[in-house]
């Protein structure tokens, strides 16, 4: 019994702390009561991933088991909406901060969300995680009501969203149609048996891709980055892919080996899409938006890697390079993104300052350690080493060639080099300005101690897995 | 204790990064601290230098430790180390870089006058390094260095540098970096096919030639934008034009030796089949840089581009050399590699010195300078001459060697070398003589100042090695031979794999015609 109750903890305890926060904020008012409960139900979700909660079978293990890497994935995704919850500490304005105590309970809701997908049997459970996920980040993204960029990012997420939704509910009826099944180990390559199940898994798979934001899905990303507070951002960047690659990694195993090279398609597509499109755009958040497109694609690519192998002794062993590859990235570049907002974050305060990539001109005069902090994100989002985002970039590519695509993963890396110019382009404005060069606006008011803590233990997750990749990867597992 | 030498080589820098990056003085006090730490790079490097056994062919002061482990399919993983060594091939080099850090230093004090600190901490850093790349005996290791190493010349050239230094920092970059992404993808080959990143141990596995030219191509891309050879150059000029002088020496330095390096430890050490099969394209397109790289400087009437340009074509002497694929050539191309540093370093630094004093680097600007800054002059001219190979300096042997080594491979291609090296004498001697002799052209120059202590100090650094090099060759020369040998038993084995291979071919041709020859029959 007890096995039960800890099986259940990291997806239930943030549950249970947005539901009692939700009472507890109706009948007190209090939203440090809300945002406390968020911390310590997250926190708890972590500690219980680390404490046993995964490979256990039991009561309901045909719906739900969390393995090694699902394990991960939740306790990065809890991580991650924690430090967005320290993130937002003070920083909307009172006038855009009607109802302070939602946002620590919306956030609770993304990790959870993400923990059902990451430990999903069942494709049911993977569209039930994904609107659990989804449907907070759109409440999220429109916080700021007064604000237009908010509301029209948030009806643009949330038009697209419904659609992604729609195409995974349909998707699922033509695979239960096909299957009468949706157990995910009976469906294993269903979309080789029949039509109507190729059709069911394509369209899940699409829905899935738009959560990633993998072109041509991907047009909601920038208007939905931009508009949201920049914490909500951070929070997006960083777990909505967890989410979306979570799911990816039950569903490919549906598709048939021959499939690859469509997945191949769509990865390097949205590699060319995010960095091409970055390399046009002037907003800073707009650039990180597109960039996140081209991460998917990178992560993408593993995924495809993953799934080209006919034999399947072969298959299992690639499957499972890919799923640690991709978890891999997911958390450094989770990292190295919401290290990258934390210090676009701090540095807006709520105001409408940085924004333009003019807003950063000799920041590295300014603001010192600001400007080597998002160097040293910008850095690992460009996969350069002594990063997190190196190895990240690394596993990813050393899965394609595991795989024998040596033509993909060189096409994919050199794509990859065109992300860097955008990347240097921030760096060369905040640090190479000349002298006499009128400098961005200069920010205003203290720094919120939670914010700035939050950003640097991004920091120090992105050095120490830049420094030690193996031990990430350990605990991923086979 | 021995195996700590190397892993100091590399961490000393790097803590006086961190040093002082955390100190709490001004100016001076900084400059001070750095350079503390650059002198004792320089006498560790040295002491490297001499401790070492110049009779043992194999890397010596080994450091290894295990760092993580890279799953393959197979079931096994591939170990990937945390593994210094030093050997005859890297010996020079190491003493090179650690010999540039204090010049390094000393020549920034005078033109680096904002931004000390972040200066200072990316010096520390770049020569961390290429320490790091010279060092590493892992192939992940050494990429990891080598993709570090372009951090901070990034930010050397985009703060300190000229007026178009963004431009040419972010072409730098992104050029260097496209070059050696292709060459992940390679080891990653290595890696899952061979089960090991090891580089003594790819070295001697039998890889196939087919296998072999494919990642020895995509290793060379990667060296040869950093060398840079024809057409790979066009990054180079831009950057050391916009470069602070002191980024200029290290770029000449040691920063274009990482490209020969890396074609000799990794292209020849482990695909010699596919360095012989390559190895005359190779040389040809070095001997086109020669020449095509002194016809560039010969046009240039700004100093430092002409120095530039004329690098691309020293470094395509030393290429010529090492693709000669004989023990002349290699040995001359390895010492080639510390005299075009030294004599190259040595033009950056005096060009530097003339910037400080006048703000301008045009050629007609000076003029007559023997009678202002005699002593200036003397080093221009005795740079001048280790650059174009006189005897009795350092640019001699190891230049005579490339030149031999050539010729015993190809008379056609020590022909091409031996123009280029006419042409070398041609414009940096028209150069010294507008610059240093001939009568005073402005009167700006009559008041110059000549070399103050702290020149004099970076500028004998340099030229101590110099003249002993002239004098003594064999002292420098000697330690490297085992490695070299060891490197001809390499491309012995690559020449056999390789004729191996086509009398392979060329029975399956031969047993191809005979089966159709007995189809032909049966029908």
């Amino acid at each position: 019994m007890s096995d039960d109750l800890l099986r259940f903890a990291p997806i239930a305890l943030p549950i249970a702390g947005a539901v009692l926060g939700m009472l507890l904020e109706a009948l007190l008012r209090k939203p440090k009561v809300a945002m406390w409960l968020t911390v310590a139900s997250l926190a708890g979700s972590i500690v219980s991933v680390f404490g046993g909660a995964t490979g256990l079978a039991g009561y309901g293990s045909e719906l739900y088991t969390l393995d090694a890497a699902g394990g991960i994935l939740t306790a990065g995704a809890s991580a991650f909406a924690l430090l967005a919850l320290f993130l937002s500490v003070n920083y909307l304005k009172p006038q855009d901060d009607e109802f302070p105590g939602e946002i620590p309970i919306l956030l609770a809701l993304v990790p959870a969300g993400i923990g059902i997908i990451a430990g999903a049997r069942h494709a049911m459970m993977i569209f039930l995680g994904i609107e659990l996920l989804s449907v907070p980040l759109y409440a999220l993204v429109a916080l700021r009501r007064a604000n237009a960029a908010a509301v029209e990012g948030a009806v643009k997420y949330f038009l697209l969203g419904a659609f992604a939704a729609g195409f995974i509910t349909f998707g699922m009826s033509l695979l239960f149609a096909s299957e009468h099944s949706l157990d995910l180990d009976a469906l294993r390559a269903a979309a080789g048996r029949s039509p109507v199940a190729a059709a069911g898994t394509a369209l899940f798979l699409a829905g899935l891709l738009f959560k990633l934001s993998a072109a041509p899905f991907h047009f909601w990303t920038p208007d939905a980055y931009e508009g949201a507070a920049t914490p909500v951002t951070a929070l997006m960047a960083s777990t909505t892919k967890i989410g979306a690659v979570a799911g990816l990694l039950k569903i490919t195993p549906l598709l048939p080996a021959s499939a690859w090279p469509a997945l191949a398609a769509i990865a390097l597509l949205s590699i060319a899409a995010g960095n091409f499109g970055a390399l046009l755009q002037d907003r800073v958040k707009r650039i990180l938006a597109y960039s996140s497109v081209a991460h998917a694609g990178t992560i993408l690519l593993a995924l495809a890697a993953g799934l080209s192998a006919a034999d399947p002794a072969l298959a299992a062993d690639l499957h499972s390079a890919a799923s640690r590859a991709s978890v891999y990235y997911l958390i450094a570049y989770g990292a190295s993104a919401f290290g990258a907002f934390g210090i676009i974050a701090i540095l807006e305060r709520g105001g409408d300052r940085f924004r333009t990539i003019g807003d950063f001109r000799g920041l590295s005069r300014r603001q010192p350690a600001a400007a080597w902090l998002l160097t040293f994100f910008l850095l690992s989002l460009g996969g350069i080493p002594p990063t997190g985002g190196f190895w990240a970039k690394y596993f990813v590519f050393a899965t394609a060639v595991q795989a024998g695509q040596l033509w993909i993963a060189v096409a994919g890396i050199i794509l990859s080099v065109v992300g860097v110019a955008y990347y240097l382009r921030i760096v060369a404005t905040c640090f190479m300005a000349s002298e006499d060069a009128e400098l961005g606006a200069p920010p205003q008011g203290k720094v919120p101690l939670p914010a700035l803590l939050a950003t640097l233990a991004a920091g120090v997750g992105v050095l120490v897995l830049g420094f030690a990749p193996a031990e990430l990867l350990g605990l991923i597992g086979r | 204790m021995n195996d700590w030498i190397l892993p100091l080589l590399v961490g000393i820098p790097a803590l006086g990064a961190l040093a002082v990056a955390l100190a709490p003085a001004k100016r001076d006090g900084l400059f001070s601290l750095a350079l503390l730490f650059c002198a004792a790079e320089a006498a560790l490097a040295i002491f490297t230098f001499t401790k070492f056994d110049g009779t043992n062919p194999n890397e010596q002061f080994s450091f290894s430790r295990p760092w993580f482990a890279l799953p393959t399919g197979a079931g096994e993983a591939v170990p990937v180390a945390f593994h210094l060594g030093i050997d005859g091939l890297s010996l020079l080099l190491v003493a090179l870089s650690g010999l540039l850090a204090p010049v390094i230093l000393l020549s920034a004090k005078g033109h680096i006058e904002r931004r000390e600190r972040e200066f200072l901490v990316w010096s520390l850093v770049m020569i961390a390094g290429m320490q790091g790349v010279f060092l590493s005996r892992d192939l992940l290791l050494f990429y990891f260095f080598w993709e570090i190493s372009l951090i901070p010349l990034y930010f050397i050239i985009g703060i300190w540098g000229g007026p178009r230094r963004v431009y040419a920092t972010v072409k730098f970059f992104l050029y260097t970096l496209a070059g050696s992404v292709v060459m992940l993808i390679a080891l990653l080959y290595l890696a899952y096919n061979f089960g090991t990143v090891a580089i003594q141990e790819l070295s001697t596995k039998d890889i196939p030639v087919r296998a072999q030219l494919g990642c020895f191509l995509a290793f060379a891309l990667a060296f040869a934008i950093k060398v840079p050879m024809v057409p790979f150059h066009t990054w180079l000029p831009d950057a050391h034009v916009e470069a602070p002088t002191a980024g200029s020496i290290v770029l000449a330095g040691v920063l274009l030796k990482m490209g020969t390096y890396g074609f000799l430890r990794l292209g020849v050490g482990m695909f010699p089949a596919a360095a012989v099969q390559c190895g005359p394209w190779i040389a040809g397109i070095g001997a086109a840089g020669i020449i095509y790289g002194s016809l560039l400087a010969y046009g240039q009437s700004d100093m430092k581009k002409l120095i530039a340009c004329s690098s691309v074509a020293h470094m395509g002497t030393i290429v010529v050399g090492m693709f000669a694929l004989n023990a002349a050539g290699l040995r001359g191309g390895i010492l080639q590699m510390i005299n075009h540093g030294l004599s190259t370093g040595l033009l950056f630094l005096l060009v530097g010195v003339l910037y400080e004093r006048r703000h301008v680097r045009e050629i007609a600007e000076f003029g007559g300078l023997a009678q202002v800054i005699p002593a200036f002059a003397v080093v221009l001219t005795v740079a001048t001459f280790s650059s174009i190979g006189l005897p009795g300096l350092n640019g001699f042997p190891g230049e005579f060697l490339c030149l031999k080594g050539a010729f015993d491979a190809s008379p056609l291609l020590g022909a091409a070398a031996a123009v280029g090296t006419v042409l070398g004498a041609v414009y940096m001697l028209s150069m010294l003589r507008r610059v240093a002799f001939g009568p005073i052209t402005r009167g700006e120059n009559q008041k110059l100042i000549d070399l103050n202590g702290r020149e004099w100090a970076s500028a004998i650094i340099l030229l101590i090695p110099m003249v002993w090099i002239g004098l003594q060759p064999s002292l420098f020369i000697k330690p490297t031979e085992p490695a070299v040998d060891l490197l001809i038993s390499q491309i012995e084995k690559g020449r056999r794999s390789l004729a191996l291979e086509n009398g392979a071919s060329l029975k399956i041709a031969n047993a191809g015609a005979a089966e159709t020859g007995k189809s032909g029959g049966r029908r």
